[in-house]
């Protein structure tokens, strides 16, 4: 209750601080929206599964995001850490699996992340050489595109580890957990 | 409540779509202390028989329950090898099939014997050992996704996560993590 009535107000000044553009708040929420578009992040629809599963499940105020696979304008990014990628490649991929994760979760949050309360888990894993050991480095481009959307909320209890092989030949998957009212 | 009565109507449009078309009496989805029920009858139409639950190998707990969320630990099927190597996509499927049908065991006992009680399944995560190109993890992993699915219905799939890795405990072709909601006994 506590929570809902602070977010009712934070939900208030957002939009009262934001009376010219209120035509805009009014179709897609707000706070984190904005924040979306001053970061040029664009979520689109979520990704249809490539298997039998379903994109999240929802169990009272805990959202499950299913692995999620980064894609570029070319399609699915494949390529190994270590081999024929760098970890700044790395983190660019894993920066599109957090928007993939974006996609899902504001599916599962009826279209308003600002009902979004905090990350819980993210699993990253890394498609690695046997030498490679800079999965946390890779899996840093999900953390922070969420910190940078949620702040310190936005971070999660995280794992990042490494696999010599992932679906399609992706070139890192990542899962994640979040907490919403 | 409405978690309740979206799961019978979901339950009456799977059984509706299995060709079964009368309705689903409320009375008996009401009661699901009734041992022996619909998820058995699935399993025996599928014809699964489900052997008793696995004992842990090492140390964990092959079952932990937390409010309404059942975690269940790694389960893997009895053989043994790699993917790409030893064994193709469509064989180490039903490896991954043999794991789902462990995970149903524990599920099982952590629900008093009593399937009915499932509300969905949450989380699926499975590994499975294979060469570094193999690529068809996803399909594995739809043994044991695709089993849930018959045996629950659509609530059967998972948020789900298919990876590969290079090695397991024994030497297992895949193990698979999962979690399910169940209901009040």
């Amino acid at each position: 209750m506590e929570r809902r009535r602070f977010f009712t107000a934070a939900g208030v000044t957002v939009l009262g601080a934001s009376l010219l553009s209120s035509k805009a708040m009014a179709q897609s929420g707000g706070k984190v929206d904005a924040k979306l578009s001053e970061l040029g992040v664009e979520i689109k629809a979520a990704d249809a599964p490539v298997a039998a599963y379903v994109g999240w499940r929802k169990v009272g105020n805990m959202v499950y995001i299913a692995g999620q696979v980064p894609r570029d304008e070319n399609g699915p990014i494949v390529g190994k850490l270590g081999d024929n990628m760098t970890t700044e490649q790395g983190y660019a991929a894993a920066r599109a699996c957090g928007i993939a994760l974006l996609s899902q979760l504001k599916s599962a949050c009826d279209d308003d992340l600002d009902r979004v309360v905090k990350c819980v888990q993210i699993q990253g894993l890394v498609n690695s050489t046997d030498d490679f050991t800079e999965q946390h480095l890779v899996v840093n481009g999900t953390s922070e595109l969420f910190r940078d959307i949620w702040g310190e909320l936005g971070l999660a209890a995280r794992a990042a580890v490494g696999t010599n092989s992932l679906p399609l030949g992706i070139c890192c998957e990542v899962l994640a957990s979040f907490e919403v009212v | 409540m409405l978690r309740r009565a979206l799961f019978t109507s979901a339950l009456a449009s799977f059984l509706a779509a299995c060709g079964k078309t009368e309705q689903v009496p409320e009375a008996e989805t009401e009661t699901p202390g009734k041992m022996a029920g619909k998820v058995d009858a699935k399993l025996a139409e599928l014809g699964i028989e489900l052997p008793e639950a696995a004992t842990p190998i090492a140390a964990y707990t092959p079952i932990r329950k937390v409010g309404n969320m059942v975690y269940i630990a790694g389960q893997g099927p009895g053989n043994q090898g790699v993917v790409g190597r030893d064994y193709t996509t469509d064989e180490a499927y039903v490896f991954a099939r043999d794991a789902g049908i462990s995970v149903l065991s524990q599920l099982k006992k952590a629900c008093d014997g009593d399937l009915n009680r499932v509300v969905q399944c949450v989380q699926l995560q499975g590994i499975v050992r294979c060469t570094d190109d193999f690529t068809e993890q996803h399909l594995v992993i739809n043994g044991t996704s695709e089993l849930f699915r018959d045996v629950f219905g659509e609530v059967g799939l998972a948020a789900r996560a298919a990876v590969g890795t290079n090695s397991l405990p024994v030497g297992f072709v895949c193990e698979v993590i999962a979690t399910f909601e169940v209901r009040d006994a």
